[in-house]
């Protein structure tokens, strides 16, 4: 099947430098055909939870990672300030947890922040994870399902794992975490497999369908009428696996469309410059969504419990003598404002990447509004796993609605976010895990 | 469409209210004038149902008025029947409505009756076993078989779909997705890398052997972390043995390095390393409060394994191991003198204590509370308020020692006392100083006596009215003293008391979390009889893949990751920590890995058999048909294998080898619809619509087996012979341990032990509800049908039985000591019950299993018990409670004192609640002395329990004893056809609906002739026509 706005991207991107092109685009925008926007979701999770003083401590509300008052006018409080051009493309959640986690050790709640699996017997029961639920609808249009990014690379173990992703048998995705290695990996020609070795395995499995197709088939003029309404519905099945396969097999035909990769450094280390290593990931997801190579990314940027590169940030970027998970557990006077001024550095490396998305523009318009970003962790202050700190901007394109701060009870599970994160790139589900609806007032009802 | 009801009432009980009315049946010949709903029926349900369940309102989620009279689709129908059941057993409409006349009410269910048999004749169509897809369990014993692996497959695809009543089998909500599709190839390429080998990979060996000093100079590693319990290096021994040992002395030191001992979750006074080894007293299990519970029970030793051992493959873990000890002295032994008298003593201002006795002073003490410096002495400062000092002390060597107290005098009125507290036993002392002592500097008092190990201790000094202190004085106590020997004494009376006890081991494998440990156990738990000094070796078989180990492609650094966690401990639980339970002496463990019976293993040999001087074309054709034919479960046809072949040869073409370009056709086999479904082609139906023998061979094996046909099923069918010989198949079926995965699938299904599981038990209100009980519980409901099934015992032991399925843990549990006697150890057996314990008699109605899944986690839960009873045992469900029920009001008065059962009776005061609950609440308030977690529990909030009711046909009923008599005397037939109609729809994989309803009576009828026996069920369903045709 061919797509003539893969064409027109094509043609575009080459003919232009892409921060350079809104003019150009908005000119071309009302030739292009209407359709429905591309739809993306994006991740972001930090480690070991965020400052949260009481709401009330005059002295240290200001480190409060979560505003006082809800609703539209909140104030953010130092730490979320350099968030304030996207105001009106974020919203803030307080109060939301994963209800099977609330009781778990924050650190270990990590392992639940995408599934809202349940850790609490001595079994490790988690479950997919919601990017890869979206990943298996929208993998359909992009070379890759999805990109599973972190600090620290693999899966970690259990409990403290290093990926947010898991898949549909729970098991953790390992993660990617050196730039270099993902760029040439997913930006270049062929990949790390060779290109004849990918098409010889997509060609076999072509070939093993193609055999099961003809059996079933020559099934389905045996059977009765009943039984053959169930095996169109394995028809229909191996058609869509089929389907893949050659959507694949024509990924390895067609050449990614030029582009400028200058400003992403690739060789930035974590544990050399922390604010570089940040950005340059920022950029490269940026990059991989404006290239279309996948809609779905989740990005760990540091593992819990003061494991892995992460935990030495707040030396690096800011000469605080304590790892960001001493931190953490940390009371002594002014114990709040180094918190808080850490979770601040994050927070502006995040706002570089809105920024990023903001600023480059498809023929949706800027990424951001086609692109869903979910910023949080999976504990709010030391290893309490409730009330996280929960950040979703972007996406007006699908249908999202911001700009207030809402404060929710614990009768709504953070699946509900999930929820409406799904249904917002096309995946028609009613629940996710232990949802119990969506959120109303962002996502469309 | 709505799922449709499993609909069973058979009209065995008239209730008084309708006895006037004659059976339906009866009717239907006397009156053969058609009745014409517009004007006949339609008015009636206009004046009696429509209020209720019209327009304006859908009490219970029914609505009548535009219910289709002609009962064209099979869910009006369905709901139709359900109307009759109501109107003919009285039930409506409700008691205090407008009634119909007897004529009238006869009329309308004469109209029901009739058009419900024509609507079932129309729709015997939907009655036919739709394709089923084979479920997650079925496919991996399917493809378990056809590899000669023991992989489970099931533990990577999606979970199946289950109906409205817990089924997962059903063939109509059996999907096969996109991901099924995907999943399947992945798995069936998986499975075929195991079976089919190239070179015998190399073997993994370790064995670690404990003792004291068995490690020292020896290389071995030690990880600590969060809780660790780690054995120091030179109480064990690490030996490299596999075929991968490193031959480089180096890297052999880096890997023994890899290998450590813990015992995370073990309480040092569970466990000790003496010379023969590790001694383990009984596990004891932790309450189930994270992350304790998380660790094991109390003690269990793992090997600690990191990032050293293979992914795949069977393997197995050998314990060399031997009836135990309990090792000399234990520290809980605080005991006061027998006759008091201090061998420390104040002269002329000094202490004078014995050679090589320890003087602690005063100063040296630390974590003070209440205490101000006064000379070398520490007094109380607000005399009555506790005071606390705490002092640290090593001692030599083990033994017993006498503890004496150095302290100022103080007048009686002073009420001078002292607390001695070490290792969390306490001495408490009331002074009676004489006045010659209260003449003097310093009394020196002696507070007690301890057993103690060499090495370090501390104790603690205080308590209200404390005296005060200058020095402790710790004197060791010779081996011929009196109270020495005493207590030797009692050491040995505690080896009796479990000499006539087996201590058991129980091996596990996990994967080590921060807190504790992903880990399950494997294998069955075995006894050790072995005397001491004669160990013998015990082996445990599992498949890593099957197991909790840890991820793969971890990648991962840290030090505590990719730690595979392999141990035991003594399965001969006990219930506090004052039991030693028998102890079991663990001398060594040994893990080899990957492990094969022989080589080449029978997996591959079965696929790739002796070629007998084929050429390459025709041993792989061979090979594929074989393969095929018993993948499909069916001869082949002329010409089946030839596409196959073709793309072998293909491959082949392009330089695969032989084994490569079969395994990848095998893959596409397995990958055929062929073998996804339990395929029942048309063309091949005998002209009856009879199932030929094949498909009636993988009908019975997917029912009775969960799984493939073995080779004699196979034989049979394809003599033609099965047919003829099915009573006999089936008998030989059940008695075949593949029958277990059948009751375990059906059981779990038909008395949703899934609620059992997911129920999350109130840990504060029952302490010791552990996972040990919870698996009991489980395994007791699967022990106690598997039984009813292998002995062929009368359905009505469902409700009544004379035993029950208990091990000891369980048996303590509930509170039954003479039964725990009789069954020590972890293995369910059947054991005698005697009158006085009736509650316990009720067959599945004492199960903790059903108690615990109907509770709100603290306390029972009448309504949820109800729906059980009357839903699973009596095959009536009731309709699902209306969106937006209230919920139970916390206003009303006197709300926390209440039980729930009184709360429940309140919020059924509730106009739109009543109705229905007045239908299910009476046969659940019976349960109420059956505690939350399945406890006789006679009393409850200070209250004794009311468990009275009286049924809705007005039978009273006192108790689970009460309605266990009730159900066998009144309710026999309807136990028994609710229990066919369960199996039924199991045995088919479909709905039940009301036009089955003739086959299930013909059914019940063979099951009565029958005696009621368990096996009649099967027997008669087999015999079925549905069961027998298409």
């Amino acid at each position: 099947m061919h797509r003539p706005w893969h064409l027109d991207r094509r043609t575009f991107l080459r003919g232009t430098g892409v921060a350079a092109a809104l003019p150009m685009l908005d000119a071309m925008r009302p030739l292009l055909p209407k359709r429905e926007p591309v739809r993306r979701m994006c991740f972001v999770y930090f480690p070991n939870g965020a400052a949260m003083p009481a709401e009330d401590d005059e002295q240290w509300g200001d480190w409060r990672w979560l505003p006082r008052a809800p609703g539209r006018d909140y104030q953010f409080t130092r730490v979320l300030r350099c968030l304030e051009p996207f105001r009106d493309q974020l919203s803030l959640f307080g109060g939301l947890s994963h209800p099977l986690s609330r009781e778990l050790l924050g650190h270990l709640a990590g392992d639940t922040w995408l599934t809202a699996g349940d850790l609490r017997g001595d079994v490790y029961k988690n479950r997919v994870s919601v990017d890869q639920v979206a990943a298996r609808q929208l993998k359909k249009h992009t070379r890759y399902p999805s990109l599973v990014l972190s600090t620290d690379g693999g899966v970690g173990y259990k409990s403290r794992t290093s990926t947010l992703s898991f898949d549909h048998a729970a098991r953790p995705i390992p993660s990617e975490h050196r730039q270099r290695l993902i760029f040439e990996r997913y930006f270049t020609a062929g990949g790390a497999a060779s290109l004849a070795a990918r098409r010889h395995t997509l060609q076999r499995g072509k070939k093993i369908v193609d055999l099961i197709h003809e059996d079933a088939k020559r099934l389905q003029n045996r059977v009765g009428e009943h039984d053959r309404r169930k095996l169109d519905e394995y028809l229909q099945s191996l058609d869509s696996v089929e389907e893949q396969l050659r959507r694949n097999e024509q990924w390895l035909d067609r050449p990614l469309p030029a582009f400028d990769s200058s400003h992403v450094e690739l060789d930035a280390a974590a544990n050399v410059d922390p604010g570089a290593y940040l950005r340059s990931m920022y950029d490269l997801i940026a990059l991989a969504l404006q290239l279309d190579l996948t809609r779905v990314v989740t990005f760990m940027t540091g593992r819990e419990d003061g494991m892995g590169f992460a935990d030495q940030f707040p030396n690096r970027a800011l000469g605080i003598p304590r790892g960001h998970h001493t931190i953490s557990h940390d009371t002594h006077d002014g114990h709040w404002e180094q918190w808080g001024r850490y979770d601040r550095w994050h927070a502006e490396q995040f706002a570089h990447f809105l920024k990023r998305l903001n600023e480059t523009v498809d023929e949706d318009g800027p990424l951001l509004d086609t692109t869903q970003v979910l910023y949080g962790s999976c504990c709010s202050t030391t290893h309490n796993a409730r009330n996280l700190p929960l950040l979703l901007c972007g996406g007006a394109a699908l249908g999202l609605r911001h700009g207030a701060y809402t404060k929710f009870d614990e009768d709504t599970p953070f699946s509900n976010v999930f929820v409406g994160m799904l249904n917002a790139v096309g995946v028609e589900t009613e629940a996710f895990a232990d949802s119990t609806g969506t959120l109303r007032g962002v996502f469309r009802a | 469409m709505a799922p449709l009801p499993l609909r069973t009432i058979a009209p065995v009980v008239l209730l008084p209210l309708v006895s006037g009315i004659p059976p339906t049946g009866a009717q239907r010949d006397q009156d053969p004038r058609p009745i014409d709903y517009a004007r006949q029926i339609q008015p009636l349900l206009q004046t009696y149902c429509y209020r209720c369940h019209g327009e304006h309102k859908q009490k219970a989620d029914v609505r009548i008025d535009t219910l289709d009279p002609a009962m064209s689709t099979r869910t009006d129908a369905e709901r139709w029947h359900l109307a009759l059941d109501m109107i003919r057993d009285g039930e409506m409409p409700p008691e205090d409505e407008a009634q119909p006349s007897d004529d009238e009410r006869r009329l309308l269910v004469r109209w029901l009756d009739e058009s419900l048999a024509a609507a079932a004749t129309r729709q015997q169509a939907e009655r036919r076993v739709v394709l089923r897809r084979l479920t997650r369990e079925q496919y991996s014993h399917s493809l378990q078989d056809l590899l000669g692996v023991d992989i489970d497959f099931t533990r990577r695809l999606p979970q199946d779909g289950r109906t409205k009543h817990g089924f997962a089998n059903n063939g109509e909500v059996l999907r096969a997705s996109p991901l099924h599709v995907e999943t399947y190839e992945q798995l069936a390429r998986q499975g075929l890398a195991q079976a089919i080998v190239t070179e015998r990979p190399k073997t993994t060996r370790y064995r670690v052997t404990f003792g004291r000093g068995k490690g020292e100079g020896q290389v071995a590693g030690h990880t600590g972390g969060y809780q660790a319990v780690p054995l120091p290096t030179d109480d064990f021994r690490v030996e490299v043995l596999g075929d991968d040992r490193p031959t480089d002395e180096r890297a052999l030191r880096a890997l023994q390095k890899r290998i450590s001992v813990g015992l995370r979750g073990s309480s040092q006074d569970r466990f000790r390393t003496v010379d023969e080894g590790m001694m383990l007293l009984s596990a004891l299990p932790h309450r189930e409060v994270v992350p304790q519970s998380w660790q094991g029970p109390s003690p269990n030793l793992k090997l600690e394994l990191q990032h050293c051992w293979p992914r795949q493959g069977d393997f197995v873990l050998r314990v060399r191991a031997s009836r135990g000890y309990v090792p000399a002295l234990r520290e809980d032994l605080l005991v006061k003198l027998d006759e008091p008298a201090a061998v420390a003593s104040w002269r002329d201002g000094d202490l004078v204590a014995p050679d090589g006795a320890i003087v602690l002073r005063a100063e040296q003490s630390d974590q003070r509370q209440n205490l101000r410096g006064d000379g070398d002495a520490l007094l109380a400062v607000d005399v009555p308020k506790a005071s606390r000092a705490r002092l640290r002390f090593e001692l030599p060597r083990e033994g017993f020692y006498q503890i004496d107290l150095v302290h100022p005098p103080a007048k009686p009125d002073a009420m001078p006392s002292v607390r001695l507290k070490v290792s969390g036993q306490n001495v408490d002392e009331r002074l009676q100083l004489d006045d010659e002592a209260l003449r003097r500097t310093r009394v020196v008092t002696p507070l007690g006596a301890i057993g103690m190990r060499e090495g370090r201790h501390h104790l603690e000094l205080g308590g209200p009215f404390f005296v005060g202190f200058s020095h402790v004085v710790i004197t060791a106590m010779a081996d011929d003293h009196p109270l020495v020997q005493r207590l030797r004494q009692r050491r040995q009376q505690q080896d009796d008391a479990v000499r006539e006890l087996t201590p058991a081991l129980r091996a596990l494998i996990g994967t080590r979390t921060d807190d504790g440990m992903d880990y399950t156990t494997f294998g069955e738990p075995v006894d050790v009889r072995a005397p001491l000094g004669e160990a013998e070796t015990f082996e445990f078989f599992g498949r890593l893949e099957n197991l909790p180990i840890p991820e793969p492609e971890s990648g991962d650094t840290e030090v505590l990751s990719g730690f595979l966690l392999l141990g035991v401990w003594n399965d001969h639980l006990v219930k506090s920590a004052k039991q030693t339970g028998p102890p079991l002496l663990v001398e060594a463990i040994e893990f080899e890995a990957p492990w094969f019976a022989t080589w080449p293993p029978r997996s591959h040999t079965d696929i790739f058999f002796a070629r007998d001087g084929r050429d390459d074309d025709a041993y792989a054709r061979a090979v594929i048909e074989r393969f095929a034919q018993r993948a499909f479960r069916r001869p082949l046809q002329p010409g089946e294998v030839d596409r196959y072949a073709a793309f072998c040869a293909d491959l082949r073409g392009g330089g695969e080898r032989l084994e490569d370009a079969v395994a990848e056709v095998l893959v596409a086999v397995l990958c055929s619809p062929d073998f996804l479904f339990l395929c029942e082609p048309e063309d091949q139906l005998r002209d009856d619509g009879a199932l030929p023998d094949w498909m009636l061979q993988n009908r019975l094996s997917y029912f009775l087996w969960d799984g493939p046909p073995d080779d004699e099923l196979r034989a049979l069918a394809a003599e033609g012979r099965l047919r003829g010989e099915l009573l006999a198949q089936v008998d030989r079926m059940l008695d075949d341990p593949r029958a277990q995965r059948f009751l375990r699938r059906f059981t779990e299904q038909w008395l949703r032990l899934d609620r059992h599981d997911g129920m999350a038990i109130h840990v504060g209100e029952h302490r010791d509800y552990t996972r040990f009980v919870k698996r009991d519980m489980r395994d007791e409901t699967h022990a106690f049908v598997r039984m009813c099934f292998a002995e062929d015992l009368p359905l009505t032991t469902f409700v009544q039985a004379d035993f029950a399925m208990l091990n000891q843990n369980l048996a303590e549990f509930y509170g039954l000591p003479d039964a725990a006697r009789r069954v020590p150890g972890a293995r369910l057996r059947a054991v005698a019950l005697p009158d006085d314990m009736p509650e316990r008699r009720g067959g599945l109605l004492s199960h903790g299993s059903f108690h615990v899944g109907h509770s709100d986690g603290t306390e029972p839960h009448p309504i949820k018990r109800a729906v059980w009873l009357k839903g699973q045992l009596l095959g009536d469900h009731p309709p699902p409670p209306p969106p937006n029920v209230p919920d139970l009001d916390p206003s009303t008065p006197g709300f926390a004192e209440m039980t729930l059962k009184q709360r429940i009776e309140a919020h059924r005061d509730n106009d739109s609640c009543r109705d229905c609950h007045a239908g299910i609440d009476p046969y659940g308030f019976v349960f109420e002395r059956m505690s939350a977690v399945g406890r006789l529990q006679p009393e409850r909030k200070g209250r004794a329990v009311d468990a009275t009711s009286t049924l809705p046909d007005g039978t009273p009923v006192d108790g689970l004893v009460g309605m266990q008599r009730y159900l066998v005397e009144h309710r026999r037939d309807q136990l028994a056809r609710a229990f066919a109609t369960h199996l039924f729809a199991y045995a088919l994989g479909r709905d039940v609906h009301f036009a089955d309803d003739d086959e299930l009576d013909r059914i019940v009828e063979h099951v009565r002739i029958a005696g009621y026996r368990t096996r009649s069920v099967v027997r008669a369903i087999v015999s079925s026509p549905s069961f027998l045709s298409k």
